[in-house]
């Protein structure tokens, strides 16, 4: 499936909220993590979705060369 | 009219919600006798506070043994007592603090507990708590109440029973 | 093929000078909210705190009232002429209204400012609550009046027009529209006799000094009469397009029509016989009345856990008739590059989180603990401040082009707009809610205390207070993208067709359905049982305490402690 610049800027805004409450979770479980991991979990995320966004462009792309 | 089969269900599990949540604190409120404030506190002159039996002379009062009744005057931009002078508490007891307003209305709450009220002038507030640790609290007025509204603070001492004084805070 | 504005063009008219309130006031209190994130967050600090509380009198009167019910007068005629097919009836009432309306909103908002500059010697530093006995200068309470007054007027306006319509359609049922549209003005009628008792019975002759006192807690019930209420006042509108326009936007059409109307009356019903969950801390209440207001408030959860299921089941048609697929992917064939609709779907999304914290404000033992605390402020930036704030800016992506026959400037920067306030709310609002639970308390300028510490759970408080001030700063920075786009749109070309304006029928409409749900009569009725029923008897022990008119002097804000220490240090 394609992933447009539309839905890779909402899929970018949602994982703001993931990552800020990374931390709410482990407190649950009675781990605190730094805030450092909060920076690099987003940092996954953002990748994740910029591979993703890559990805499904260049499928398009070749989808778009066969025809 | 139709009505979906999801639809349905989701109203189900709304409904089942909703009285879950009445009933959880129904029972708190009941079963494990959670306190809230009420109308027990009664009335007073907020223009004659200075010649009533207690808020005249606010401070801490013994009233059984390990019981005491704490009077808090709150007004622009204090407590009294607590701002000038903490309010001074034994622990291990069992304490009713009852809190008026003499100007506007304030926000009398201990920092980071469920002990919070609002101090309407004419109005008293009583509710109950328990000192099982000894350790000092914060107070703040969590009620703006005029251009120092941020300025309006205290402290609750909760101190060893050797420790403490009656005379202190105004008893 | 013709848009709103062409075919009816005053009522555009009208609709326009409403939103062009909502916007300006948008604007300028989105600016104050700036200047409080990094006020009381000591992160920039302009002024000094006394006029803090000028900037949040402000920040609420202008968001919480004027942005967002002017937005609604807006909305609302439009729903009424479109949904009737018809021109108002007397165009000349309605620009009445809109005028007495905007004269309200001038008198309130000068009130207020003129606190910033002591030499005019009138100032309201009471906040949008305006507890007394705290007292603002006469003109505060008389804008307010004439504001209400001009609510009323619009109100009335729609009923004629709905009257005019029933004449010529004596067998029809209620547009769904307009039937949303008249079950809300109930419920404002219901609920603005607090208010209007409040101030004009009480609080306008005390600050004119014909009477001496008040009776703190009886005007403080009155208010939170109206002030619950007010809040569904808020929602409807976003309720509104939620029903009617987001399905279409989403590629599909409403999922039921009926339960739609179900929604409306069931918050007819309930949203005035539950005010007393503002006072579950306040004395002279007997406890047993504070449980009918939780029970009631608890109730009030059905409809808006109603309209999540409707919202969430016609978007997910509407991404089908799109050709999306699986039990997830169909998210991803929704029209994200929208504005409109990713706007409102974002603004949905938050609003179930505001639900959640709203059920945990809502317990009466909860309660206690977040009570006034930065907590409520980080709730209601999801509700008010979202919920409602972002559908509205991201459904006047829609509407102005049909109002202006114009089209809109910028869809990429209004895409870009709704996604960063979406991103500023998250951060804002939950290091609101984290600090209150530590005990930060709201609606003070300096949260900074020389007896104590707050401490927290997870993070430290300077950690919090960073994201309170980053998240206040792309919120206002969303803002002025907001602006900008409207502003530049409004210098567009006119075009033929300037959006696609269609709303297509439900999926099941209002025919099958039961006619009474249609009698607004009746409704009517059991909601003012209700209120009677839960207010009868709190308010008669409340008037018994300290009388109607009760023993407590004014003491006015902040002017007038400032000359009476003058005269104070002069005698
Ligand atoms: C630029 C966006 C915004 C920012 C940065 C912002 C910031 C704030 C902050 C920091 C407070 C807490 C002040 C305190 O308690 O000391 C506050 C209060 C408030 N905000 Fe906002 N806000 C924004 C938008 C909105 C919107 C859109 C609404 C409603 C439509 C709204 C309604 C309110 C209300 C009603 C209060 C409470 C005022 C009071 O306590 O009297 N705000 N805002
Ligand atoms: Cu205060
Ligand atoms: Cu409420």
């Amino acid at each position: 499936m394609r992933l447009t610049p539309a839905g890779a800027l909402v899929l970018v805004a949602f994982s703001v909220p993931v990552a800020i409450e990374l931390r709410t979770l482990f407190g649950i479980f009675g781990v605190a993590l730094p805030l450092a991991s909060v920076v690099v979990f987003e940092a996954v995320l953002l990748a994740a979705i910029a591979v993703a966004y890559v990805a499904s462009s260049d499928s398009d792309a070749d989808a778009a060369a066969k025809h | 009219m139709e009505i979906h089969a999801y639809e349905k269900l989701w109203l189900g599990a709304a409904l089942l919600l909703i009285v879950g949540f009445i009933g959880t604190v129904a029972f708190g409120a009941v079963g494990a006798g959670v306190d809230m404030i009420d109308d027990d506190g009664g009335t007073v002159d907020p223009g004659a506070l200075d010649q009533h039996p207690k808020f005249g002379d606010p401070g801490v009062y013994q009233s059984g043994p390990n019981e005491y009744d704490v009077y808090v005057v709150a007004q622009q931009f204090q407590f009294q007592p607590g701002t000038a002078e903490a309010i001074e508490v034994p622990v291990d007891s069992t304490v009713t603090f009852h809190v008026t307003s003499a100007d506007v209305i304030h926000g009398f709450e201990v920092v980071g507990t469920n002990a919070n009220t609002m101090a309407i002038p004419g109005q008293v507030s009583t509710f109950t708590v328990e000192t099982d640790e000894v350790r000092d609290h914060g107070i703040v007025c969590n009620e703006y109440c005029g251009s120092a509204h941020h300025a309006m603070e205290g402290t609750v001492k909760v101190v060893p029973d050797d420790e403490f004084n009656a005379t202190d805070g105004g008893a | 093929m013709a848009t709103f504005v062409d075919r009816y063009p005053e009522e555009a008219s009208v609709v326009k000078a409403c939103l062009t309130v909502a916007f300006v006031s948008l604007g300028i209190g989105a600016f104050f909210g700036l200047v409080q994130a990094l006020h009381r967050t000591g992160v920039v600090r302009l002024f000094s705190s006394v006029d803090y509380y000028t900037v949040l009198t402000a920040h609420g009167v202008l968001l919480a009232l004027v942005f967002t019910i002017f937005f609604l007068l807006g909305l609302f005629t439009w729903a009424i002429t479109r949904s009737l097919e018809r021109p108002l009836p007397n165009i000349r009432l309605t620009w009445a209204w809109v005028g007495l309306a905007q004269a309200g909103t001038v008198a309130t908002a000068a009130a207020i400012l003129a606190g910033f500059v002591p030499d005019i010697g009138v100032s309201a530093d009471v906040l949008f609550t305006f507890y007394a006995p705290m007292k603002a200068h006469p003109l505060f309470y008389a804008g307010l009046a004439m504001f209400i007054v001009g609510t009323w007027l619009a109100g009335a306006d729609w009923f004629l027009a709905y009257r005019e319509w029933r004449k010529d359609n004596p067998d029809e049922r209620i547009p769904l529209q307009t039937f949303m549209v008249l079950t809300t003005m109930l419920m404002w009628y219901l609920a603005t006799i607090g208010v209007a008792v409040e101030v004009v019975v009480f609080l306008l002759p005390w600050s004119f000094g014909i009477v001496e006192t008040v009776n703190p807690l009886l005007t403080r019930t009155l208010f939170w009469f109206f002030g619950h209420p007010v809040v569904y006042f808020w929602l409807m509108p976003a309720y509104l397009m939620w029903y009617t326009i987001l399905p279409k936007l989403a590629g599909g059409r409403l999922f039921s029509d009926p339960l739609a109307r179900v929604v409306f009356v069931l918050f007819l019903l309930l949203s005035t016989p539950v005010g007393i969950h503002h006072q579950y801390l306040d004395p002279g209440i007997a406890e047993g009345f504070k449980f009918i207001a939780m029970t009631n408030t608890m109730f009030l959860l059905l409809p808006s856990l109603l309209t999540a299921f409707t919202v969430v089941a016609s978007m997910e048609h509407g991404a089908r008739q799109r050709g999306g697929e699986g039990r997830l992917r169909w998210l991803g064939a929704l029209p994200w590059r929208d504005p409109a609709f990713t706007g409102m779907a974002l603004a949905g999304l938050m609003f179930a989180a505001g639900g959640f914290s709203g059920m945990i404000n809502a317990g009466m033992n909860i309660n206690y603990l977040i009570h006034n605390t930065l907590w409520v402020p980080g709730h209601f930036h999801l509700t008010v401040g979202t919920a409602v704030a972002l559908t509205m800016m991201a459904g006047s992506y829609w509407l102005v082009p049909q109002l202006t026959g114009r089209k809109l400037y910028s869809r990429p920067i209004g895409l870009a707009q709704v996604v960063l306030w979406f991103v500023g709310m998250v951060f804002m609002s939950n290091a609101m809610h984290r600090a209150g639970l530590a005990g930060v308390p709201r609606r003070t300028a300096e949260p900074q205390y020389n007896s104590f510490d707050f401490t927290t759970t997870m993070g430290s408080i300077e950690e919090l207070q960073l994201q309170i001030a980053v998240g206040g700063t792309l919120l206002f920075v969303s803002v002025v993208l907001f602006s900008f786009n409207m502003l530049a749109s409004a210098i567009e070309d006119p075009v033929e067709t300037p959006v696609d304006d269609r709303l297509p029928a439900p999926l099941s409409g209002a025919d099958g359905s039961p006619r009474v749900l249609d009698n607004l009569r009746l409704w009517t009725a059991i909601a003012v049982v209700l209120v009677v029923l839960a207010y009868t008897l709190p308010l008669a022990s409340i008037v018994q305490d300290a009388g109607l008119f009760g023993n407590v002097p004014g003491v006015p804000m902040l002017i007038g402690n400032f000359v009476e220490s003058l005269a104070g240090v002069i005698a």
